[in-house]
């Protein structure tokens, strides 16, 4: 299960990169950042001129080598996605190493990882997108 | 502060020096942001009489509060400057992710004053600013010299650029800022004045806001309102007003020889989107879901051609080839010139050559005629590069008719030498004084069209004069939110309490709807008086002669005109209902209730 951008049908407006980096995870880990920084959210979009856009986001691979390269526990593969607990985080950032993709992103001033765990199943970038470009499926 | 970065960026290019100041809170209260911040800062820091083109012209590019967040329209940059086609008060906006990205990087406004000796880019890196060197990027199009910085310095720098318009300094040379166009005024001709080619941007800062969590419900609650009022133009974008516009009888037509165009239907939104739509495309945080069309057509793709461009190279100038306005839209934003007054500047030369007022060897032995596609596309490349008649193309019509003479100047469609836009100044009254009193010229974006289209009784002059001030103090706040004017259906065609909330949930300020009008009062006020001290007065308060004296011949308009005794009683009206007086200065006791005391000296 992983969210999948239709960029056929996204015009790059960005909307859910905002959403992300608004509501998703602050540097404690646990609250709304309530701050508006694309640096900060775990999907990008990326616009060239006259191409389709291209989404980065977390793919949320079947066999997982963040979850291999996490020595804690902290992201763990359940219910058919890769989920990040927060009480298990140590900040060692291995997992945005291991990432062969490239899509575990990092923000100096955030304690944690910035992978996307689809907001635990119900991810709230899909509900604003003004095309219906977002879904999660598999 | 909520809602701004907190700094503002001087790049001087002559002696290679930056400084950042921090923005004082009680000057971010005063003039709100955008728009505001730009009138504020060029009033103060430019002499009157400076030269457009001198190193001491100043050019502000600018952002708002609402910059950088997910509302409405939210993602547009502003560019303000002494214009080299009016000579007044100038400012330019596109859509796109520059002035977001200004934001993140930590600066509400970047003021650029000087030359550099070389031709140069700017490169902001959050707070690591530098000039580099661009000779390699000098001659090339906007799109070519965007993707080679973006390829040195990374795909997550934002750009803006001039193409060989700017360079050369045709006088309404635009920037293109990814795609998108700051179209008006000659703000990209400054720009090759001062030898920058790029300004190139990554910020990776927060933008933190007054009250999130309401702003969060703002956002949520008025969704529903926003994509159902616009639908039309999240499906065919601006091109879908040129049916309508033309059923009306205000499509601007053979340099404005009438206002019906036997073209339209062929030039319409809805041909567009049947036969050469690619994909529709967005500003940064606009939830319209993009207005923005990709249409091909010879042999080319561009995004656009926007409704405008289709008045301007396309009924303007009789062509009702779709493809062909795809094609000179895209050379026009490779160049960076101006679609509408390139459009304009064409169409009058047309209309010399009908008349036989030129002569062969004057337009390089070209056909001239009314729709002759081929000729435009050429007469762009010339005007690029100002060789043969696009040298004198690329003074815009008051220039031209000043060499062509022999009466030409009544059809030189432009208001204080800036042409006039796609929105008919005979048909709609409040666009006659609209356009007429609009401190940047021929602009639909001070006074907006928007509310009279919706009107039936569209000849009375009875309310049209406050239509013009309403709307106008509305573009300017939305100016300094800064926030995309194609939203007024949603949000407000004037100020609204949407507007208050958005300033409010974003600053803090806790201002109420007679504050921010005042407070657009006041942005425009300066701008009035920027202009007022460069020599404008009430006579340049007028429309061209054909508009004043010439009645539309045909179609829905048929028989409206915008007489002079018309426009005076308009003017009036306006001015009372401004504070100004008789003369179009604005009186003392208005300057002092909107705490502009220190510019009553530089007027009286």
């Amino acid at each position: 299960m992983r969210l999948i951008v239709d960029e056929s049908k996204c015009v790059g407006c960005q909307i859910c990169v905002q959403i992300c980096s608004s509501l998703s995870e602050s540097k404690d880990g646990y609250s709304a950042n309530k701050v508006f920084n694309p640096a900060k959210s775990k999907i990008r979009i990326e616009m060239e001129p006259l191409q389709d856009p291209k989404a980065y986001v977390c793919k949320q691979c079947e066999t997982p080598e963040c979850v291999d390269a996490c020595p804690t526990g902290a992201l763990k593969l359940e219910d058919g996605y890769v989920k990040f607990i927060r009480e298990e985080c140590i900040h060692c950032f291995n997992c945005v190493d291991a990432c062969p993709w490239g899509l575990i992103f990092r923000h100096e001033e955030l304690d944690i990882p910035l992978k996307c765990d689809l907001c635990g199943g119900e991810p709230k970038c899909i509900e604003h997108c003004p095309r219906d470009a977002m879904k999660v499926g598999d | 502060m909520y809602g701004y970065a907190g700094q503002i960026l001087y790049v001087d290019l002559t002696k290679e020096k930056v400084v950042k100041k921090e923005l004082e809170e009680d000057f971010a209260r005063k003039y709100l942001g955008g728009n505001g911040f730009g009138a504020a800062i060029i009033y103060k820091e430019l002499k009157p009489g400076t030269d457009p083109y001198s190193p001491e012209n100043i050019i502000c590019y600018v952002v708002g509060p609402v910059s950088g967040t997910f509302l409405h329209g939210a993602g547009r940059t502003g560019v303000i400057t002494k214009s080299p086609m009016t000579g007044g008060f100038m400012d330019s906006y596109f859509g796109g992710g520059f002035g977001a990205n200004l934001k993140f990087a930590g600066y509400d406004t970047l003021v650029v004053k000087g030359k550099a000796k070389e031709p140069v880019y700017i490169k902001i890196d959050d707070d690591e600013i530098s000039i580099e060197k661009a000779d390699h990027l000098w001659g090339k199009t906007t799109l070519e010299a965007q993707n080679i910085v973006r390829k040195d310095l990374g795909k997550d720098y934002e750009t803006l650029s001039i193409g060989q318009g700017g360079e050369n300094l045709v006088r309404y040379a635009c920037i293109i800022g990814s795609l998108r166009a700051a179209g008006r005024g000659g703000t990209g001709a400054v720009m090759g004045s001062k030898n920058l080619k790029i300004v190139a941007v990554r910020g990776t800062n927060d933008v933190n806001v007054y009250d999130f969590d309401r702003l969060y419900d703002f956002f949520v609650n008025t969704k529903e309102n926003y994509p159902k009022s616009l639908k039309a133009l999240a499906d065919y974008g601006t091109p879908i007003l040129v049916n309508g516009i033309n059923t009306l009888g205000g499509l601007g037509t053979r340099n404005w020889q009438d206002e019906t165009f036997e073209g339209a239907e062929k030039i319409s939104g809805e041909y567009y989107k049947e036969n050469l739509f690619v994909r529709h495309t967005s500003c940064y945080y606009c939830r319209l879901g993009g207005c923005g069309k990709i249409f091909k057509g010879k042999d080319t793709v561009s995004e656009g051609p926007e409704y405008e461009t289709l008045y301007s190279l396309g009924s303007c100038i009789g062509i009702d080839d779709a493809e062909y306005i795809v094609k000179a839209d895209r050379l026009c934003d490779e160049y960076s010139m101006d679609t509408i007054s390139m459009g304009v500047s064409i169409a009058f030369l047309m209309e010399c050559y009908e008349k036989g007022l030129v002569s062969k060897d004057l337009v390089d032995g070209m056909d001239f005629s009314f729709g002759n596609g081929e000729t435009v596309i050429e007469a762009i490349k010339k005007t690029a590069y100002r060789e043969g008649v696009g040298d004198l193309l690329a003074e815009g019509t008051k220039r031209m008719a000043q060499k062509i003479g022999k009466g030409s100047e009544k059809f030189a469609i432009n208001v204080k030498g800036l042409e006039i836009a796609g929105h008919s100044p005979r048909a709609l009254k409040s666009m006659s004084v609209g356009y007429a009193t609009a401190t940047r010229g021929g602009s639909h974006h001070d006074a907006r069209p928007t509310y009279e289209y919706g009107l039936k009784d569209k000849k009375t002059l009875e309310g049209k004069a406050k239509i013009a001030v309403d709307s106008s103090n509305w573009t300017t706040i939305g100016d300094s939110l800064l926030i995309c004017h194609l939203m007024e259906k949603a949000m407000g065609i004037f100020l609204s309490e949407n507007h208050v909330a958005m300033v409010n949930l974003v600053t803090g300020f806790g201002i109420d709807l007679s504050e921010l009008t005042k407070m657009g009062e006041r942005i425009y006020n300066i701008e009035r008086a920027f202009n007022i001290r460069e020599g404008f007065s009430r006579k340049d308060d007028t429309l061209p002669w054909r508009i004043m004296n010439e009645p539309i011949r045909s179609g829905g308009s048929k028989g409206a005109q915008a007489k002079p005794e018309e426009l005076e009683k308009l003017l009036d009206q306006y001015y009372e209902s401004r504070g100004w007086q008789k003369d179009g200065k604005p009186s003392k006791e208005k300057l002092k209730e909107l705490g502009l005391e220190h510019i009553i000296n530089d007027l009286y």
